[in-house]
């Protein structure tokens, strides 16, 4: 395992890094193309992600919509069908204890 | 039917049908806001923001139900306390899973440990605890109590919540409350504006449903006591 700030020396050299770290005017990380010593070899893959230009929004803002509107409708929906499945076990319930009351009460002189 | 059903049913029709208009609304005349907003998401404001005015107007009804619990116990009290805190948690869930949606685009992160996300959280949390000790503690004298006395204090988080981006900063948007720049289209304000009176005859239907059933169990309660004293079998 590496010392710290042999790890942080590394780091400020590689161009791949934001401003923060690659040191007085770099570019950002986002405009930054892969270093040529970059050869997409395993080893490269396994150590490292380098951010590339133009790369391709992952979020789409209609699926973020859709998903929010699906979400609420369903929260809405399983409330109401809990509330509706409650209503029901109880009015039956309240039935059945007031029909047998009322047997009890009618058969007490 | 009895009359008190027929309005009910009524009202809930005239929900739906609110609720109809404003989905048209929404996705066909209101325009897409900025990029920077969220562009296209900056439309799950519409149900997002009345969202959270339901969650107020639910805790509200808590803090009144619960504080008059409190100081005079009834049944219908207990019934309106138990509602109003079972529907600020769908309300709230409602908040807060489109406003990390909307986020995600207009922020880059789901969420953020911003000053009103967190507090709304704590309050949401709050409304839960409510809603969990009312399950499973019973249905008691005592915990009737203990929930009504929480369901007064969660509500002063509320106002804190409403102030937390003017008294801290934070990411959250001002746009709509005091110091904000305002809807900058007709029809975005009109769809706001159909999104609230949508959400508050929601929040009035859904109280009104779940005080229903809060009254019932409460009669259910009475009628099972009956039964035990008149030495009826506890399993019938």
């Amino acid at each position: 395992m590496q010392s710290t700030s042999t790890k942080t020396e590394r780091l400020a050299d590689d161009p791949g890094l934001g401003p923060g770290l690659a040191g007085p005017g770099s570019q950002p990380l986002a405009l930054q193309q892969p270093s040529p010593g970059k050869t997409g070899a395993p080893s490269d893959r396994s150590t490292e992600f380098v951010a590339v230009e133009g790369g391709q929004e992952t979020t789409s803002a209609e699926a973020l919509l859709v998903t929010a509107y699906l979400v609420m409708w369903a929260v809405l929906f399983g409330f109401l069908l809990l509330g509706w499945r409650r209503q029901r076990a109880v009015d039956q319930r309240v039935g059945e204890l007031e029909k047998a009351l009322t047997k009890i009460e009618n058969k007490t002189p | 039917m009895k009359r008190s059903d027929t309005v009910f049913l009524a009202a809930w029709g005239i929900t739906a049908a609110v609720f109809a208009y404003l989905i048209y609304f929404v996705f066909l005349r209101a325009p897409v806001a900025q990029a920077a907003a969220g562009g296209l998401t900056q439309k799950i404001l519409y149900f997002h923001a009345p969202a959270a005015y339901a969650m107020y107007l639910c805790g509200a009804v808590c803090l009144i139900a619960s504080g008059a619990y409190l100081y005079y116990p009834t049944d219908a009290k207990n019934a309106w306390a138990k509602a109003s805190a079972e529907c600020a948690v769908a309300f709230g869930l409602m908040m807060l899973t489109s406003g990390p949606l909307w986020a995600k685009k207009a922020w880059g992160v789901y969420w953020t440990w911003d000053p009103r996300l967190t507090t709304t959280m704590l309050s949401v949390l709050i409304y839960v605890a409510i809603v969990m000790l009312r399950a499973f503690a019973g249905d008691g004298d005592a915990e009737r109590k203990f929930a009504a006395a929480l369901g007064v204090l969660g509500t002063f988080l509320l106002p804190i919540i409403h102030y937390a981006v003017q008294l801290w900063g934070g990411n959250h948007p001002t746009v709509i409350s005091r110091g904000g720049g305002g809807l900058g289209h007709p029809a975005m304000k009109q769809a706001l504006l159909f999104g609230f009176i949508a959400m508050t005859l929601l929040a009035i239907v859904l109280l009104w449903s779940r005080a229903r059933i809060a009254i019932s169990q409460s009669r259910l309660r009475r009628l099972e006591e009956r039964a035990a004293e008149l030495g009826l079998a506890a399993d019938f």
